[in-house]
């Protein structure tokens, strides 16, 4: 059972039990001895997991067969049954305190990961819907030739969210060289289409939607652009990211329905990974 | 609601500070929350989370909707015949099981391991949205 974790929220002192289990200090050491999973021996422990589903499995069926395996006496098997319960009784608490502490962590840990980068990139799309630009606009700002935008940008949509996210994955995951073989640039049309010193270049413009949504949604951590740790925590407690937009009209809409839930944001585009609401306060 | 301030504080993994992303202090609080009338930690943990007493019962209470509806996907999630069988050893629990047993996680064998069931229960807006059976159920 210390094994599983399971056992340290009950004071296992028999007495405590109520059991009136009483069992000599050869046959206690023998039931509750250290469990080795490693261990080619076969010892009758309880705290092998394996043990006491056989002495459950034979509480019901074969009570002799309890004797034969642990040196209890048929008297005795009736007394443990009531101190293992006594000890059960925390099971549900095990599962239950661990899967509050997987749906903590696994929402929060699907909004850090998805949260910064679907914000950035619709906030990009929206704005390149509403001002006009495609890819071709930010290959000519970073002054890369018609030849090369031609075939850079045949396959990708600026104003499409899931298009787009190629363009900003590598901002995220600062792997700017994975676009090359994906557009058929060269290193150094990379490095000027990101150049965030050039007025109106990809990068400049997308640190400007960043910065814009840092000073809508307040952030603390950073303030020119949201940390992801500082988004996911707001969106988890209070949906206050997909729930409070920029403007509630289209096409806004569009890209970041207001909703109570980042699932809310894949009726358009989906979001690998995000099948369900996920936030706490979305159940409250 | 939370505040971010509160959900920081709540998804904190450290032991010292009651963060509910860390498995041993969850066992503390639901234990006695539902067990026990020794609500110390229970209380020192709302205090350092900037709730009272009630509050973070209802937190704890959410969160069974939570895990009912978004960890196991809640009733219209459809299941592999093996996720039936074998409980927690299964593709569906791979959001449970993440990292080892000494850290939480539920799955020991198919044999001892706890079955998930989900409870739809709406008559009873206070039973609980999943249950749990253990081996000696």
């Amino acid at each position: 059972m210390n094994d599983l974790g399971m056992d340290f929220l009950a004071a296992p002192e028999l007495a405590n039990s109520d059991s009136g289990l009483v069992l000599t200090q050869e046959l206690a050491e023998s039931l509750f001895g250290p469990y080795d999973e490693n261990s080619t021996i076969e010892a009758p422990t309880l705290l092998n997991p394996d043990n006491m589903y056989q002495f459950y499995f034979n509480y019901n069926f074969d009570q002799d067969a309890i004797v034969t395996d642990t040196g209890l006496s048929l008297e005795q098997i009736e007394p443990m049954h009531k101190y293992l319960n006594y000890l059960g009784a925390q099971m549900g608490v095990s599962v239950y305190g661990t899967t509050i502490a997987k749906s903590a962590d696994w929402g929060m840990h699907l909004l850090r990961v998805h949260l910064p980068l679907e914000l950035a990139t619709r906030s990009l799309a929206l704005f390149n819907s509403l001002e006009g630009l495609d890819c071709g606009s930010y290959m000519r700002v970073a002054e890369i030739e018609q030849s090369s935008i031609d075939v850079a940008c045949a396959n990708y949509n600026f104003t499409n969210v899931t298009e787009l996210k190629t363009f900003v994955n590598a901002t995220w995951y600062n792997d700017f060289s994975s676009l090359e073989p994906l557009t058929g640039l060269t290193t150094k049309q990379v490095q000027a289409f990101y150049n965030p010193t050039t007025n109106a270049s990809f990068q400049n413009v997308l640190d400007q939607i960043d910065q814009s949504n840092a000073e809508f949604f307040g952030c603390t951590q950073n303030t020119t652009n949201c940390t992801a740790e500082e988004l996911a925590a707001k969106q988890w407690g209070s949906y206050s990211i997909t729930n409070n937009p920029h403007k509630r009209e289209e096409p806004e809409f569009y890209y970041m329905p207001a909703c109570t839930t980042l699932f809310g944001w894949t009726d358009n585009f989906p979001i690998p990974g995000v099948t369900e609401p996920l936030e706490y306060a979305y159940y409250t | 609601m939370l505040n971010t301030t509160q959900v920081l504080n709540m998804t904190d993994s450290s032991y010292s500070w009651y963060g509910l992303t860390n498995v041993y202090n969850n066992m503390l609080l639901t234990h006695q929350l539902y067990f026990s009338s020794n609500l110390t930690e229970f209380n020192a943990a709302a205090a350092q989370f900037g709730l009272n007493q009630a509050e973070l019962a209802a937190v704890v209470h959410v969160f069974d909707y939570v895990s009912a509806n978004f960890l196991f996907q809640g009733p219209t999630a459809t299941y592999d015949t093996v996720s039936l069988l074998l409980g927690f050893n299964s593709p569906m629990f791979d959001r449970v099981n993440t990292g080892t047993v000494q850290h939480g996680n539920i799955y020991y064998n198919s044999s001892v391991t706890p079955c998930y069931l989900y409870q739809n229960n709406y008559e009873d807006e206070f039973l609980h949205r999943f249950s749990v059976l253990t081996g000696q159920d």
